[in-house]
């Protein structure tokens, strides 16, 4: 599987940027799901998967999907204090598109968990998924 | 050398902006760029800064500034204040004024912390009295303000009593035990701004709002510590006015938001007019972070509503961790609050739309002035001020780093050209992950500690992110607010502590 991201500089001062690159929309998301972790976390690896929930989101426009599916993981992250990353993803193109999913983590510990800064919202400030060739990748704008 | 060569080097020398061609110079301290510089602009966008400080502006505040230009029913000018800075939709420091029988609504222009904002408060303390117990003043507030990504809030509150706070605000955590009656004379719209409807918050809003009341937050939310200094007085009246009074005199300035509940809300409204804009109103931005509907709308008003609930209770979360900052010190120095001269000096927004009435063609009209990283600053005589600032117009906060301190300052008549705005804080100069290369947390702490000042945090990667050199100058800010004639200086403040999530 072909996840990463990385966070990108030359966007914004004030907040976060990354791109998150994937062989598959399946991947990309995975990916872009792991930059918000490691945008907020030091040590992503340490987010151990004690809790489940399921995620069924869908929208016309992949980059809103995309969108909505990482505003999700913040809603989660201060309603109910968890952590959490992609166990399993489909995502089906469509009119609209459709996501369906697992999701796995645990609660924050902040004894565990040494955070870098808490994200407040996705943004669609110059926010894109895209194809190019036969790779995925997106480009997002987090607002800490 | 060629002219090509010739601009190249002007270019990373930060002598030429991309865009500063087509700005036009109005005097020293304001720019203009002419509504005839993009199709669609309404009216010319204007932006209050130094020469330097308009240079080092990035090409976004530009695009951004012209964008929000656009916006239905927008009077006047786009504005943007010395410390612009790239946003989502409005640039950070955009204010627009807008004619809300004929125009819009916009979340972009007001930020996803609603009612960021700082609170500033008085103690009757000095420096040498402070200084032998400021380490333990420290710790002990940074174990008693929750602070930081989950840290759980003060309060939990039943929906009935979370819905009575949206409404109430500040005066709600006055009525519980949580403040004093006089603390509302000195806040903005008196703590608890009118208009709030509970009904248009989400379900979603609220279950991210009901952990975090009064709670510090993170990023660039702190709680410090400071020191007026007799030589950082510049206007002796008024600080005295203002309730510095003493050499040396201890303060306390709190900057914290709306959390979750504001952040939810801001996003909610944007989905919902982003997909109604056009098939319900016909309108359409070049920008989707300036998603609006019309004030008088349906969507319009609910999300209003909705909106001065997260100013609410913004609000009631500085209200309470003041409270806690009061008992901190009670506890320590082993005196009342009271005895210990702990007052509110004011609390200020950043992040707001409201209804003012300004002076528009020589007649009063009610405005919906959209304030985006950007701090209303009333002159002295107008009616919204507490009594004992009608004289001496309104105290105005601009926070700054932890390394450089923040300042004090009043609105003052000339400030009208603006709609009595002017500027909230330096703006950054580097990115959160250049800081981060170049400054390390617990080196930083250990620097400052050197220098007397002395820091807890949540997060050292944070701290790290947070270095005064991540900051454009203060200094050089509040310059530009003074000779523009948007607000004057009182005070400066240097830090001696601080604790951050």
């Amino acid at each position: 599987m072909a996840i990463s991201y990385e966070i990108v500089d030359d966007i914004t001062h004030a907040d976060i940027a990354f791109r998150a690159y994937g062989d598959t929309l399946n991947e990309l998301f995975i990916s872009a799901a792991l930059a918000l972790l490691s945008v907020m976390l030091e040590n992503p690896e340490s987010v151990q998967p004690a809790v489940r929930k399921t995620i069924i989101l869908e929208h016309a426009e992949r980059d809103l999907l995309l969108y909505h599916f990482l505003q999700e993981l913040i809603f989660y992250k201060d309603s109910e204090f968890l952590l959490l990353k992609p166990a399993s993803l489909i995502i089906v193109e469509g009119e609209p598109c459709q996501l369906h999913g697992t999701l796995a983590g645990e609660r924050i510990d902040r004894e565990r968990h040494a955070f870098s800064v808490d994200v407040k919202a996705v943004t669609m400030h110059r926010l894109s998924v895209e194809r190019t060739g036969r790779k995925w990748r997106a480009l997002v704008v987090l607002d800490v | 050398m060629t002219n090509g060569t010739l601009l190249i080097i002007l270019i990373s020398h930060g002598y030429l902006p991309m865009q500063l061609k087509e700005v036009k110079k109005i005097h020293d301290y304001l720019y203009e760029v002419p509504k005839e510089y993009k199709r669609g602009m309404l009216v010319p966008a204007r932006i209050y800064a130094t020469r330097p400080l308009l240079e080092k502006m990035d090409d976004a505040v530009f695009d951004q500034i012209t964008n929000v230009a656009m916006l239905p029913g927008i009077q006047r000018y786009a504005l943007c204040m010395p410390d612009g800075h790239s946003g989502y939709g409005f640039p950070i420091g955009g204010v627009a004024a807008i004619n809300p029988e004929k125009g819009v609504i916009s979340p972009g222009g007001i930020g996803f912390d609603i009612n960021c904002g700082i609170r500033l408060v008085s103690t009757a303390l000095t420096l040498d009295e402070i200084r032998p117990h400021l380490q333990e003043l420290i710790d002990a507030l940074f174990s008693r303000v929750p602070a930081g990504v989950g840290s759980g809030g003060m309060l939990k509150l039943s929906r009935n009593k979370m819905d009575e706070a949206m409404v109430k605000g500040a005066r709600w955590a006055v009525e519980n035990g949580y403040g004093v009656k006089e603390d509302l004379e000195c806040i903005e719209e008196f703590g608890c701004i009118s208009g709030a409807d509970p009904r248009s918050v989400s379900e979603k809003a609220r279950e991210r709002g009901k952990n975090q009341i009064g709670t510090l937050g993170s990023g660039n939310h702190f709680l410090e510590i400071q020191v007026a200094r007799r030589e950082n007085i510049f206007d002796e009246k008024r600080a005295r006015a203002f309730g510095i009074h003493l050499d040396d005199q201890i303060v306390v300035m709190i900057h914290t938001g709306s959390r979750g509940f504001g952040h939810q809300i801001a996003t909610d409204y944007l989905n919902r007019f982003l997909s109604v804009m056009q098939p319900k109103y016909g309108l359409s931005m070049p920008d989707r972070e300036l998603a609006c509907a019309p004030f008088y709308s349906d969507d319009g008003r609910a999300y209003f509503e909705a909106m001065n609930c997260a100013i609410n209770i913004a609000f009631l979360n500085r209200q309470l961790i003041m409270h806690r900052v009061r008992e901190v010190f009670s506890s320590l120095f082993r005196r009342s609050p009271e005895d210990l001269g702990i007052r509110l000096v004011y609390d200020v927004c950043h992040n707001t739309a409201k209804l003012e009435r300004h002076l528009l063609g020589g007649r009063e009209q009610e405005l919906l002035i959209h304030r985006k990283g950007a701090t209303r600053a009333f002159c002295p005589g107008m009616r919204d001020l507490p009594e004992r600032y009608r004289d001496t117009g309104q105290p105005v906060i601009i926070g700054g780093s932890m390394e450089s301190g923040s300042y004090l300052l009043a609105g003052v008549p000339s400030g009208e050209e603006a709609f009595y705005t002017t500027a909230h804080g330096s703006g950054r100069a580097l990115s959160r992950k250049q800081a981060r290369k170049r400054f390390h947390g617990r080196e930083l702490q250990s620097r400052l500690a050197e220098r007397g000042i002395y820091v807890r945090t949540a997060s050292y990667s944070g701290l790290a992110e947070e270095a005064g050199a991540a900051y454009k100058d203060i200094d050089e800010v509040v310059h530009a607010t003074q000779r523009a004639g948007l607000s004057t200086p009182v005070a400066r403040l240097e830090p001696l502590g601080n604790i951050k999530g």
